[in-house]
C-alpha cells in the first residue's frame, strides 16, 4: 500500500470527522446530537443487561443469522447488479486509475477504505449482542470475531464481483451468471423450498401453538443434513461470535481467521483487468445518485397522464409518481413485491386455514410496518428535491402547494400499497374464528384501516420532509449509501419520525376511541367506523396545517449556505 | 512522446474505437475533434491507463502502457471533462495526495506555485466540496501539472473557467508544449482548437475520419474556409461512408 493512498483515507476521515464536529456547533443539529447520544446510550448501554442465551438459543439465533448471511451471499453471485461491489468514486477513478499504481494496490485501497465502517459496524454489533445476550466471551473478544465475520462477508463480495467480471471478460455469462451457476444455485434455492413445503405439516402445528414456536420450528430445520451443509461456512464464521468462553471462542477462531485470510488471498490474487468493470459500476453509481433513475436501456418509457387543467401541486406530485415508477430498485422491489407473491402463491395452492391465517397475520403485519419504515424506501418528494431548490422556487407557485405536491406522491404510493396489503390481510384472515374475531369486527377494522391509511401516510411523510427542511445536510438523496452516519441517520430519522408520529397521533385518536366507546353499546363493531371518521379528520386537519407551516418554512429558507449530504 | 498504433476498444461486441494509430512528438498540442459519441473520451481514458485496450499498442515516453503500465502512468497526467474531487480533502491536500501518488519526495514548492498559478492561494484550506465549478476545475489542473507530466490528456479542459482562468490555461498549454510536453486535447470549442493545436485529428464514428495540420486541412478541404466547415464536412463524409 503506497503512503498516498494511506494519506488519502486518513485525511478524508479526519476531515469528516471536524465536518461533523462543525455541524455539531449549531443548536438545532446539537440538540439531535444529544438526543441520538442518549438514545443510543439507554437502548445500547442501559442499566438492563440481559443474561446470556442458553446454548439452544444461541444455536437457533446462529442458525438464523447463517440463512440470511447465505442468501445474501447468493445474491452476490447472482445479482448482475452487485458488480457495484468494484465500483470506485468519481474522484478515485480521476486520480487513482491513471495513476503509477498497480491492480493489487487498488484493490488493497478498496479493503482500507472499508476499514472504518466495520469496525464501526463491529463496535455497534458487540454493545447490541451483549445487549441481547448473544454469546459470552468477553466484549473484546466478540469485537474481533465480528470484525473476522463483516470483514470476510466483505471480501466475499468483492472476490465475487471480480470472478464474474473475469469470467464475463472471458466471455462466460457476459451479462447474466453463466448456466451452470444459475442451475446450482437454483438446485441451491428450491431445495430448502422444496424441503419447507414438504415440512409444512410440521410448521402448520407449530403455528398454531404461537409465532415463538413457529420461529423455533422453522429455525430447527437447519439442522436437517442439507440445509446444514449449505449453512456450514457461514455458521463458521459466526460460532466464535457466540463462544460461551475465551477458551472455546479461540478455538473457533482458527477457522473463521482461515476463511478470512482464504478470502483475501483470493481477493488480492485475482487476475483480472477491472478498470472497465469498475469505470461502469462506478457510471451507474453516479448516475443513479445523480438522476436516481435506473438505468433501464433505451426501451421506451411509460408514462402517467397529467390533465390538461392540473394545479401546480398536481404537477409536482405527477413529476414525483413518474420518477419514483422509473427509479424503484430491487431490494424496494423485493420488499414491496414478497408479501403480494406469496399471497399469489398461496391463493393458487388452496391454502389450509393456518396458511391463510400466517398470510392474513404476514399483510396485516407488513402494512403496519410500512407505516414506519415505507418512507426510507419511498423517498421521491422533497427529499429528492432538496438539490433542486433553487429552480424550485423560481417556480410561480406557493410554498404550500410546492410541499402539498412533493408530500403527495410518497404517501399515495405507499397507501395504495398498504390498501392491497389489507386485503390480503382481510382474505387471510376472514375464516379465523378460532379467536373470536367476527367477521363484522373483521371487515369494520378493515373499513376503519382503509379510511386511516392515507391520512396516517401523508403525515408520516410530512415528518419526514419536514426533517428535511430543518436538516438538509442530513439528508440523503439515494437511498442505497453506506458509511456510519448514513446509518446512523437511518435509525435516527425513523426513531424521530416515529415519536413524532406518536406525537401527531394522540388527539385524533383519543377522540376517535372516545367517539367507539360511547357509541359502542349502539352500534358495537361498527362504531369503529364513525371513530375512524372523526381520526380521519382531525389527521387530515393536521397534516394540512404541518404542509403550510412546511410551505412558509419553504418560502424562506436559505439554502445557499447548505452542503447536502453526498455519497463519497 | 506518444505512439498509438492501431488502438481498438470494444464495449463487450461494440467497438467504440477501431484501429487508431497517430503520434504526438514533444512540443506537439494534437485536438481530437468529432461529434458526440465519436469516441474521444474512450481514447483518452484508453490512452490515460483507465481503460484496458481491446487491441494495438500505446507507448508513453518510449514504455508500454500494457507491458509497463506505471512507468507509462507515472509521465502522463489525465484530465477529465467533469472535475472529480474527494469530498472530504482540502485544496492543499489534493496536492500534497497527488504528489505522493507519483511519488514526489518534497512537493512544497511544486504546491506553492501550482496555487499560486491557478489564484487557488486563497482556498487552499477549503474542502472540494465548498469550492465553485471554476474552482474544481482549477484544482484538477494543479493536481494534473504536479508531478509535472511529460504528456497531458485533457477532456475539455477549459469547461466551467472565468475567463480570467480560460487565458490562464492556454497560455500554461502553450508554455509546456514550448517546453517540449506533449499534449492531447479534446474538445468541442473549436476557437480553442484552432487557437493551441498545431495538428489535429477528426474522429467520427469510432475512426479517424480525417487528420493533419491545420494548413493541411485547409488544403484538403479548399471550399469550406475554417475549421467549423471542415468539422462538418468530415463528419457528413464519414457519416456517408458508413452508410
Amino acid at each position: 500500500m503506497t503512503s498516498a493512498l494511506v494519506y488519502l483515507t486518513g485525511r478524508s476521515l479526519a476531515n469528516r470527522l471536524r465536518t461533523l464536529l462543525a455541524r455539531a456547533v449549531r443548536p438545532r443539529y446539537l440538540l439531535v446530537y444529544l438526543l441520538g447520544i442518549g438514545y443510543l446510550w439507554l437502548v445500547l448501554l442501559g442499566p438492563h443487561p440481559l443474561s446470556p442465551n442458553s446454548p439452544e438459543a444461541s444455536e437457533r439465533h446462529l442458525n438464523q443469522l447463517a440463512a440470511l448471511m447465505t442468501l445474501l451471499a447468493l445474491r452476490w453471485w447472482l445479482m448482475e447488479d452487485d458488480r457495484s461491489a468494484l465500483a470506485f468514486t468519481p474522484a478515485e477513478l480521476t486520480f487513482l486509475f491513471p495513476a503509477p499504481l498497480t491492480r493489487s494496490q487498488l484493490i488493497r485501497f478498496k479493503v482500507m477504505r472499508v476499514q472504518f465502517f466495520l469496525l464501526v459496524n463491529t463496535l455497534f454489533w458487540t454493545v447490541a449482542a451483549r445487549r441481547t445476550g448473544f454469546g459470552a466471551a468477553p466484549d473484546v473478544l466478540r469485537a474481533i470475531s465480528l470484525w473476522v465475520c463483516f470483514g470476510t462477508l466483505y471480501l466475499h463480495r468483492l472476490g465475487a464481483a471480480l470472478t464474474r467480471g473475469s469470467l464475463a471478460s472471458r466471455g462466460v455469462g457476459q451479462h447474466r451468471p453463466p448456466l451452470a451457476l444459475w442451475l446450482l444455485v437454483s438446485v441451491l434455492g428450491l431445495a430448502p423450498v422444496w424441503f419447507l413445503v414438504r415440512q409444512w405439516p410440521v410448521l402448520g402445528l407449530a403455528w398454531r401453538l404461537g409465532p415463538g414456536s413457529f420461529v423455533q420450528a422453522l429455525t430447527g430445520l437447519a439442522d436437517q443434513p442439507g440445509i446444514s451443509a449449505v449453512l456450514y461456512p457461514m455458521k463458521l464464521l459466526l460460532r466464535p461470535s457466540v463462544a460461551p468462553s475465551a477458551g472455546l471462542w479461540l478455538q473457533e477462531m482458527v477457522p473463521a481467521v482461515l476463511l478470512l485470510l482464504a478470502h483475501f488471498a483470493w481477493v488480492i490474487r485475482a487476475d483480472f483487468e477491472f478498470e472497465e468493470a469498475a469505470l461502469n459500476a462506478s457510471s451507474r453509481a453516479v448516475r443513479r445518485l445523480a438522476r436516481g433513475v435506473r438505468s433501464v436501456g433505451p426501451r421506451v418509457r411509460r408514462t402517467l397522464p397529467l390533465p390538461v387543467g392540473a394545479g401546480p401541486a398536481m404537477a409536482v406530485a405527477w413529476k414525483n409518481l413518474v420518477c419514483q415508477s422509473r427509479s424503484i430498485s430491487l431490494p424496494t422491489m423485493l420488499a414491496l413485491g414478497i408479501p403480494l407473491c406469496s399471497a399469489l402463491i398461496f391463493g393458487m395452492m388452496e391454502p389450509t386455514d393456518s396458511l391463510r391465517e400466517v398470510l392474513g397475520w404476514f399483510g396485516l403485519f407488513w402494512a403496519v410496518f410500512l407505516v414506519l419504515i415505507g418512507p426510507q424506501w419511498i423517498r421521491y418528494d422533497l427529499r429528492k428535491d432538496l438539490g433542486r431548490m433553487d429552480l424550485l422556487r423560481s417556480y410561480p407557485v406557493s410554498g404550500a402547494a410546492i410541499m402539498t405536491g412533493e408530500i403527495a406522491a410518497s404517501a399515495l404510493i405507499l397507501s395504495a400499497y398498504q390498501l392491497l396489503l389489507l386485503s390480503v390481510a382481510l382474505g387471510g384472515l376472514w375464516h379465523v374464528t378460532e379467536n373470536g374475531m367476527s367477521t363484522t369486527l373483521l371487515s369494520c377494522s378493515f373499513a376503519a384501516s382503509a379510511l386511516l391509511v392515507l391520512p396516517v401516510n401523508w403525515l408520516m411523510v410530512a415528518i419526514y420532509n419536514a426533517g428535511a427542511l430543518l436538516y438538509p445536510e442530513w439528508v440523503r438523496r439515494e437511498r442505497r449509501t453506506s458509511g456510519v452516519e448514513a446509518m446512523g441517520q437511518s435509525v435516527m430519522g425513523l426513531v424521530a419520525a416515529g415519536v413524532m408520529l406518536g406525537l401527531g397521533l394522540v388527539i385524533p385518536v383519543l377522540a376517535g376511541g372516545v367517539l367507539v366507546v360511547y357509541s359502542y353499546p349502539r352500534l358495537e363493531a361498527a362504531a369503529l367506523l364513525p371513530g375512524a371518521l372523526v381520526a380521519m379528520i382531525l389527521l387530515l386537519l393536521e397534516a394540512r396545517l404541518l404542509a403550510g407551516w412546511l410551505g412558509r418554512r419553504f418560502d424562506i429558507y436559505d439554502l445557499s449556505m447548505v452542503r447536502l449530504a453526498s455519497s463519497s | 512522446m506518444l505512439v498509438v498504433e492501431g488502438l481498438t476498444k470494444l464495449y463487450g461486441d461494440r467497438p467504440a474505437v477501431q484501429g487508431l494509430s497517430f503520434r504526438v512528438a514533444p512540443g506537439e498540442i494534437l485536438g481530437l475533434v468529432g461529434p458526440n459519441g465519436a469516441g474521444k473520451t474512450t481514447t483518452l481514458r484508453s490512452l490515460a491507463g483507465i481503460l484496458p485496450i481491446t487491441e494495438g499498442r500505446v507507448t508513453v515516453a518510449g514504455f508500454d502502457l500494457r507491458t509497463e503500465p506505471l512507468l507509462a502512468k507515472a509521465r502522463l497526467a489525465f484530465v477529465p471533462d467533469e472535475p472529480a474531487l474527494f469530498d472530504y480533502l482540502t485544496v492543499e491536500e489534493h496536492l500534497r495526495f497527488t504528489a505522493r501518488l507519483y511519488r514526489i519526495a518534497d512537493d512544497t514548492d511544486r504546491r506553492s506555485a501550482v496555487l499560486q498559478q491557478f489564484s487557488l492561494s486563497a482556498k487552499r484550506h477549503a474542502l472540494a466540496d465548498e469550492l465553485s465549478r471554476g474552482m474544481k476545475q482549477k484544482l484538477t489542473l494543479a493536481c494534473a501539472l504536479i508531478h509535472d507530466p511529460q504528456l497531458l490528456l485533457m477532456d475539455e479542459p477549459l469547461t466551467g473557467l472565468d475567463p480570467v482562468g480560460i487565458r490562464q490555461v492556454k497560455d500554461l498549454l502553450s508554455r509546456r508544449a514550448a517546453a517540449g510536453g506533449g499534449i492531447v486535447l479534446s474538445s468541442h470549442q473549436l476557437p480553442l482548437i484552432e487557437e493551441l493545436c498545431t495538428r489535429l485529428i477528426f474522429m467520427h464514428q469510432g475512426r479517424i475520419v480525417a487528420s493533419g495540420t491545420q494548413r493541411e486541412l485547409a488544403a484538403a478541404y479548399p471550399d469550406a474556409g475554417g475549421l467549423e466547415a471542415i468539422f462538418l464536412a468530415v463528419t457528413a463524409e464519414g457519416t456517408e461512408a458508413t452508410e
